[in-house]
């Protein structure tokens, strides 16, 4: 008897959910390398009053039987890994990665991280870090006497030097994974690997289907604002409909309540 | 004791039927591939009746009371959203993807399918995506999907093909949940077809219309105002009628 008020509670709480990842992939509207995140529904489990197939007295079945649904939820929360648009800064440091790919960036606790976020900055040793200070995996680090750094799209870094000499500094590898969407973001736009991204596949950027780095090039976020307002009035409107069926079922309670005086 | 009250009564249960299984369309009005449920109803129980001088000749039929005759999905299709994400796939016409669940195919119409560590195309689940061979799909590295549903490797080679199935009937498809469905007696067996077309960068939505269903609740809402009158008016006659035999003794 109370089956519509409880479906209508896990709509509620399902938009709620599907409100606070618009949040926070509208506040990330300006984010380098953020990727949104999408929250997917499912029905849930219908229970049968009647099977299909049951006999009838007029010595016929019921050809689709009787049964009712129990509302919806939260199936999961994907992580969709389009690509920004690709904007230019040209700043020599500011790297972006122009098709399948990841950063690797060691964490202080030597873990290592990923990004698409390839705002990079020099430390007071010469280090290429993150806007937060974590080193880039493989380590490049620029002499102190380099006047311009060159990275190449497949990721070879190398300075002209005071004297006009061109030092090569290393390369930069890229990694990617069977199932991006798996990784678990860790804040800071960093993600780390988990049983279901899979293993760190580990090559050079511009071969083997991984992207091109595009020096003087930040990703942008890949949040299409307008999409996103319109998930916020769906959502919106869709809670609202919610809310109106626990009304009527409690309405219809009360109608019951006066049935004896 | 009167049949009225019990008449009036059963239609009031009807009508808590009718909301929970409005209540699920609504709450699913924003689940992929989510088709909606249309509660029919029927005469439980109908008598002749006859008159009162000729107790041969019926002159009417009197129905006793309503119930849940059967419940059916609408399996009409859903609007399509573009999301862009190349392993969103909706199916334009009559179709469902097959899904693997343990030994069990399931078949589905929500294409929002994700990638697994090793490689699988599955959905929310981790159900595995099925091909024409009846193997899950897999890809290694570097794909895409085209409309006639061949899955291509970075190289352009086909790997192997989505499979999609029709049903005699799709209103008979038993529903098990999240948002897959089996066939019955009544749905028919799958039958594999070819005359379908795959838009990947696509879902497709629910096909519950918001604006219907709150309509149907309102009326339902009502229509239940007015029994629980009828109820009441039943019991007001045999207040009085008690009352008025107890006057009489």
């Amino acid at each position: 008897m109370m089956v519509s008020l409880y479906s209508a509670a896990t709509g509620m709480w399902a938009q709620q959910y599907k409100l606070d990842t618009v949040s926070n992939n509208l506040a990330n509207v300006d984010t380098t390398g953020y990727k949104k995140i999408r929250a997917e529904f499912q029905d849930l489990v219908y229970q049968y009053y009647k099977n299909a197939g049951t006999p009838t007295a007029q010595n016929s079945t019921i050809p689709t039987g009787i049964y009712v649904g129990h509302g919806v939820r939260l199936s999961a929360t994907n992580r969709i890994f389009t690509i920004g648009n690709l904007e230019q800064t040209g700043n020599a440091l500011d790297l972006a990665i122009a098709g399948d790919g990841f950063f690797q960036i060691q964490l202080q606790d030597g873990r290592i991280a990923y990004t698409r976020d390839g705002s990079f900055k020099i430390d007071s040793d010469g280090r290429v870090v993150t806007a937060n200070g974590l080193t880039l995996v493989p380590n490049i680090v620029i002499p102190a006497d380099a006047v311009s750094i060159n990275v190449s799209p497949d990721g070879i870094v190398s300075a002209e030097m005071q004297d006009g000499t061109i030092e090569n500094l290393g390369t930069i590898t890229l990694v990617r994974f069977v199932n991006p969407a798996g990784l678990k973001a860790i804040g800071d736009n960093l993600y780390l690997q988990t049983a279901s991204s899979g293993d760190p596949i580990e090559g050079t950027p511009n071969q083997d289907g991984f992207g091109a780095i595009q020096q003087g090039f930040l990703e942008k976020s890949n949040v299409d604002v307008v999409k996103e307002m319109v998930d916020m009035i769906i959502a919106q409107r869709a809670y609202e409909l919610n809310a109106r069926t626990i009304q009527t079922a409690d309405d219809m309670l009360r109608t019951v309540s006066t049935l004896k005086r | 004791m009167v049949r009225g009250i019990y008449t009036a009564a059963m239609g009031m249960l009807v009508d808590w039927f009718k909301l929970d299984s409005t209540a699920n369309n609504l709450a699913n009005v924003d689940t992929v591939g989510y088709k909606k449920d249309i509660p029919t109803f029927s005469v439980y129980d109908e008598r002749h009746v006859y008159s009162s001088l000729n107790r041969k000749v019926p002159i009417g039929n009197l129905p006793y009371s309503v119930v849940v005759d059967r419940v059916y999905l609408d399996a009409t299709e859903g609007s399509l959203q573009y999301t862009g994400n190349p392993l969103d796939l909706a199916i334009v016409g009559n179709g469902y993807f097959s899904v693997q669940r343990n030994n069990e195919v399931l078949y589905t119409r929500a294409g929002n399918f994700k990638l697994d560590a090793e490689g699988f195309i599955v959905n929310a689940d981790g159900f595995r995506l099925l091909d024409v061979n009846n193997e899950p799909i897999r890809f290694e590295d570097g794909f895409s999907i085209d409309a006639e549903g061949y899955v291509r490797d970075h190289a352009g080679n086909v790997v192997s093909r989505i499979a999609v199935y029709g049903f005699a009937s799709q209103q008979n498809l038993k529903k098990v949940g999240y948002t897959l469905f089996l066939p019955t007696e009544e749905s028919g067996p799958a039958v594999a077809v070819e005359d379908f077309r795959i838009l990947p960068g696509y879902v497709e939505l629910s096909n519950v219309n918001a604006v219907a269903e709150l309509v149907k609740m309102v009326e339902l809402q009502r229509h239940f105002e007015i029994t629980q009158k009828i109820v009441l008016a039943e019991d007001e006659m045999l207040a009085k009628l008690f009352s008025q035999l107890a006057t009489l003794r």
